[in-house]
């Protein structure tokens, strides 16, 4: 099982790829997703694909509507992932 | 304010294209007679061979020019859109992705595609049919409609004067500068960027052709393959790649002290309604289009010293377009350099209007019109002085040009484009 701040950082070059304009020396554990980071709607439907084909993860649209803080993403991916394996 | 007394100059340039990744290195390529037309084969892709394997792909793959979200959320069209509007809308002095230069209000964009996002429609379809409907891309809608490539440019110089993205076939391009004129004339924009768009190097797009015999299958000789207005010519190579430019209301653009390529003076815009994919055989609606584009530019036919013709390479269009140029102009032919640049960069279908137009500018910038490179012995019926292999010098002084666009559906397009001063 990755630490959480490796994940974190895997999650950071994630949203790089995914997110125009963002600046990820900014992405900060506490970021809101929306009010932080910029994500729309959209975006955020992007954001869940990638990380579903990143960590091989299923994520309901229920919890991820669940998700509005890059660390509540973190530890979803975490226990997600860990459950998977 | 009547239309005349707004007058519109081209403040910029943008290209990226089967000779070059930028304006420079087309212009360059193209002068020296390079082509872009090689050996390209992609039956692996559909598991047959295919009739044609030659093309003349872009130079520089735009995904390498733009950052891995923008890659994400983009067709290729669009790529190579963004790639050529950030150097056309930058060489014009204005600032790409900030700063207020011209209010948003007065900005337009217009991007014409031929072929549009297909690409990404089948990229996104085989995901569907492999993995399921969850897989499909949220962004797949955007990224395959027609406006994808405008759209995309409008949000990169924040143009909140219109958005628009005419669909032409092989005329879109031109179609799309020709609009751009209308919306300064209108005073509806002051400064529009403008252009052309495609990537079609796709297998079905090369079967979908060379069913319709329309492209060359000179396979083992790719280089003079595209050889427009020549005896031996058998179809057009299918290119790919975008070009934009900035037009701005001269007024404006002097006040600011903008370099000034020269002027967009006129345009015209017909239809054959004649064939879905065949020339009328009196190329009436080609003619009718540059006489409208004359009179639009309020020049007559002598003041035209050079000419970018269509000339996709094709046995009837190129005798059509060089016959009705003919009738089109008269005696005035016979003092006008005419290139066909689709010898060097391919038919790029969406784009080829605009990057023909960008290339006429240049040649009246430059002076030079640029080579045809393959051609080697004009075709019979072709009364025209085609430059042929090495450039030529054009006058100096005031002198005019006509860049000519033609496309399925019967579209005929005209641009009269006028030295700086």
């Amino acid at each position: 099982m990755a630490s959480e701040q490796s994940l974190f950082q895997d999650l950071v070059v994630l949203l790089d790829k995914t997110i125009e304009d963002l600046i990820p020396e900014e992405v900060q554990p506490d970021s809101d997703l929306k009010d932080d980071l910029g994500i729309d709607s959209l975006a955020r439907l992007e954001v869940v694909a990638a990380i579903e084909e990143r960590w091989g993860i299923k994520i309901p649209d229920e919890d991820a509507d669940e998700l509005h803080t890059v660390r509540q993403t973190v530890r979803y991916i975490d226990q997600a992932a860990s459950t998977s394996t | 304010m009547n239309r005349s007394s707004r007058h519109v100059a081209i403040t910029g340039l943008g290209a990226t294209t089967p000779l070059g990744g930028d304006v420079h290195t087309t212009w360059q390529a193209l002068s020296a007679g390079k082509t872009g037309v090689c050996h390209l084969d992609l039956s692996s892709q559909c598991g047959h061979t295919l009739p044609v394997r030659i093309a003349a792909p872009a130079a520089v793959d735009p995904a390498t020019q733009l950052s891995a979200a923008q890659v994400n959320h983009t067709d290729r069209s669009a790529q190579f859109a963004l790639v050529a509007a950030r150097e056309a809308w930058s060489d014009a002095g204005h600032p790409v992705g900030g700063g207020d230069a011209v209010p948003p209000a007065h900005v337009a964009a217009v991007v014409g595609v031929g072929i549009g996002g297909i690409i990404s429609q089948f990229q996104q379809l085989d995901l569907l049919l492999r993995q399921g409907p969850s897989s499909v891309n949220p962004r797949c809608i955007p990224m395959i409609l027609p406006n994808h490539a405008a759209a995309q440019v409008g949000l990169l110089i924040g143009a909140q004067a219109a958005v628009h993205a005419p669909v032409s076939a092989c005329a879109s391009g031109a179609e799309a500068i020709a609009l751009g004129l209308s919306l300064i004339r209108s005073g509806q924009a002051r400064v529009v960027l403008a252009g052309g768009t495609d990537a079609a190097l796709h297998p079905l797009i090369v079967a979908g052709f060379s069913r319709m015999r329309a492209l060359s299958r000179r396979n083992d000789e790719p280089q003079r393959a595209s050889r427009p207005f020549d005896a031996e010519r058998d179809g057009f190579v299918l290119g790919e790649g975008a070009a934009m430019l900035t037009l701005e209301e001269a007024d404006h653009a002097r006040q600011r002290g903008a370099r000034i390529y020269g002027y967009l003076a006129g345009a015209g815009i017909s239809n054959d309604s004649h064939h879905v994919a065949q020339p009328s055989p009196d190329g009436a609606g080609t003619v009718r289009a540059v006489t409208d584009a004359l009179t639009d530019a309020d020049l007559d036919a002598s003041h035209i010293r050079h000419i970018n013709a269509h000339a996709t390479s094709t046995p009837v269009g190129d005798l059509t377009e060089a016959q009705a140029l003919r009738t089109a102009l008269t005696s005035a032919t016979d003092h006008a350099a005419v290139s066909a640049t689709k010898a060097a960069f391919g038919h790029t279908v969406g784009a080829a209007g605009a990057i023909e137009a960008l290339t006429t500018v240049l040649a009246l910038f430059h002076r030079t019109a640029p080579p045809t490179c393959a051609l080697e012995r004009v075709g019979p019926g072709i009364d025209l002085d085609i430059v042929g292999a090495a450039p030529r010098a054009l006058p100096p002084g005031d002198i005019a040009a006509l860049s000519t666009s033609l496309g399925f559906g019967g579209h005929n397009v005209a641009l009269v484009l006028r030295s700086p001063s």
